[in-house]
């Protein structure tokens, strides 16, 4: 049973009428003996009409095989083609509006690129802009009455050009048709874009100025998070990168549809690990229109929040901890990507901050600090091996070391902080910060991006000191350790500081093994003077960043 | 005056040929007028469209031999009137 195109309103219509037909077939009568042949004919036909040809009718009405359910749930009907919908005369005129509208903006736009301040030329566009969207809603209001979903006009668009069809969807809300089917068509509109027409030709946008086909639907997926995700999923890397002319778009683009406040980390991954592995081999040509210049920078924006996934996390992405490092190390060398992943490392805070640090079973799970230490080492080995060693790579560092630190103090001691904590940033108590004050470790990320450099040689250990600080602060707070604890900490550390103390032989010149042992022997000795979980929780931050493979090439 | 069996032919007739006409006035026209290519398209719509057609023909057949049949009642109609006539001078 196979349609290619139907009009339910009109299956309705015909569905009244066989039904109406056949009731007045079975009215007829005639009990003439002559009459016996024809009168048998007309019940013949009658039972037809309101038998099968009343059910094919009806079945095509309820299971609307090409209509909205078959398509959203992405269950296609048997033996359809996608391009399968029907030409209602109605719809075919409104295409040509749409069309023809089109071509009016992009002449319009064409006549902005050199005289770009004109008026009456930008209220030309508003015009236009205002007419499509008066179009699709009076669509809309016309379908909705004849029971008609707006699907069908969504299908059409495929078959037009595709400049019009972005202009008319983005006019398409989530009343109007779901997040997942606006991405659907959204893709599908851009690879005919890129296609080009019948003989690969390119339509008329590519040469008009201003917003292209890209822009548009960008912009209108930037405005649906939801159908931004769908988009990003479904989209080839190189259909992402190489479309629109305005790079901003497309970083709208990949932040929304892949920000930790609205996707797990196995949709992040779906979207970015493609892209990571795509664009190494792809170079951007910078001199073209119609790409993103800034791709490795966007993509280190976005990756931000999910570091951990490039390496302690890889099997999340579906790939190795080598394939992660890999695309770490793309981002890191690319000094765009490395300046926009320090920009970004607020957001990675927060989303460390928003870290659920309690497993199902209600204990503590220190699971991620060791996943942000490890982090914190790989991202230190790689800026290493590759000789980075800049303000910005500090800058980095700090702001990482920060984030874990504050992740392992949340860990080790959840609620201590009360109010004064604010979520995202390190967890420390103004006795924590005065104390790291005073031994000149840097809390804030202004004071880090101004000055940046490691404290003591390392990050991991800057981070281990912060945490180390701040579970020790707490302590004293709740009573659980003497209040003088972090006098004796300071003491410990000021032997290794570089401006109060020379390392001895012992410490065999290298400062952050120097400082990991003295951190040692501190929690050591507290061990005795406080609790057991007091002691677990600064033997857990210790562990947690120890770091022997980046210590040993520090120090080597 | 007409025979009582040539009134009942006569009856007979113009039953056959109302029925007739009704049947010979394409009644399937209004359904296959809404189940055009605007409605739906494809091999199913082909099929119905054909089928419901002949179904029309079929109808259109039956009328006209319904319209036959009263002409030969008629006619026999009016054999038995002139008979009568005949029988009557």
């Amino acid at each position: 049973m196979t349609v290619l195109g139907y009009d339910l309103g009109l299956l309705d219509v015909l569905r009244r009428h066989v039904e109406r037909c056949a009731g007045e077939l079975g009215g007829l009568r005639c009990t003439d003996p002559v009459a016996v042949t024809a009168m048998a004919t007309v019940e013949l036909v009658r039972r037809r009409l309101a038998g099968e040809w009343l059910d094919d009718v009806v079945h095509v009405i309820s299971h609307d095989p090409l209509g909205g359910r078959a398509v959203a749930g992405g269950r296609h009907h048997p033996g359809l083609p996608d391009w399968a919908t029907p030409e209602l005369p109605d719809l075919d005129a409104r295409m040509a509006t749409f069309v023809e509208l089109t071509a009016d903006r992009l002449r319009v736009q064409g006549e902005l690129v050199w005289d770009h301040a004109n008026p009456q030329l930008h209220l030309q566009l508003v015009v236009i802009d205002s007419l499509i969207r008066s179009h699709v809603a009076a669509y809309v209001c016309a379908a909705r009455s004849a029971g008609v979903g707006v699907l069908r006009l969504v299908r059409r668009l495929r078959w037009t050009d595709p400049m019009a069809a972005a202009l008319v969807l983005r006019h398409l809300g989530p009343d109007e048709i779901d997040d997942r089917a606006f991405a659907t068509a959204a893709v599908r509109i851009l690879q005919i874009w890129h296609d080009g027409g019948e003989r690969g030709e390119r339509f008329g946008d590519w040469y008009a100025g201003g917003d292209n086909t890209a822009d548009v639907l960008f912009r209108a997926l930037a405005d649906r998070p939801g159908a931004a995700t769908e988009f990003l999923r479904r989209a080839d890397p190189g259909e992402l990168f190489l479309s629109a002319q305005h790079d901003d778009l497309v970083a709208r683009l990949l932040l929304i549809g892949t920000s930790p406040e609205r996707v797990d980390e196995a949709t992040a991954g779906e979207i970015l690990r493609p892209i990571l592995e795509w664009l190494p081999e792809h170079p951007i040509p910078g001199s073209l229109d119609g790409v993103t210049r800034s791709a490795a920078a966007l993509v280190a924006a976005a990756v931000s929040p999910w570091l951990p996934a490039l390496g302690p996390r890889a099997g999340r992405w579906g790939w190795s901890w080598e394939e992660g490092d890999a695309a770490l190390r793309w981002l890191l060398t690319d000094d765009a990507a490395l300046h926009a992943m320090v920009a970004a490392s607020d957001g990675w805070r927060e989303r460390v901050g928003t870290v659920a640090f309690l497993g199902e079973d209600g204990r503590l799970d220190d699971t991620v600090v060791r996943e942000l230490a490890a982090t914190l080492a790989q991202v230190q080995l790689a800026l290493h091996d590759h000789e980075i060693a800049d303000a910005e790579a500090d800058a980095l560092m700090a702001e990482l070391a920060l984030g874990a630190a504050g992740a392992a103090i949340s860990v080790a001691a959840p609620g201590a902080w009360g109010l004064a904590a604010k979520v995202g940033k390190p967890l420390l108590t103004p006795l924590a910060l005065r104390a790291l004050d005073r031994w000149g470790l840097i809390v804030s990320p202004e004071r880090a991006r101004a000055d940046a450099r490691s404290r003591f040689g390392d990050r991991s250990v800057d981070a281990a000191v912060i945490a180390l600080t701040g579970l020790v602060a707490a302590a004293i707070e709740r009573g659980n350790l003497p209040p003088d604890s972090l006098d004796r900490l300071g003491e410990a550390l000021g032997g290794v500081a570089p401006e109060r103390g020379e390392l001895g032989e012992h410490d065999g010149g290298c400062r952050p093994r120097a400082v990991g042992d003295r951190l040692h022997a501190f929690v050591a000795e507290v061990g005795p003077r406080t609790d057991a979980a007091t002691h677990h929780a600064l033997l857990a931050v210790l562990y947690a960043f120890g770091n022997p493979t980046s210590d040993a090439l520090l120090c080597s | 005056m007409p025979s009582a069996d040539a009134e009942l032919l006569r009856v007979r007739a113009r039953r056959l040929r109302r029925l007739g006409a009704q049947l010979a006035s394409r009644p399937l026209d209004g359904v296959l007028r809404r189940a055009g290519d605007d409605t739906w398209r494809g091999p199913l719509a082909e099929r119905w469209r054909h089928e419901v057609a002949a179904a029309q023909l079929r109808l259109a057949d039956a009328g006209d031999e319904l319209v036959r049949q009263a002409i030969v009642l008629e006619r026999r109609a009016d054999e038995l009137e002139l008979l009568a006539r005949r029988v009557a001078t």
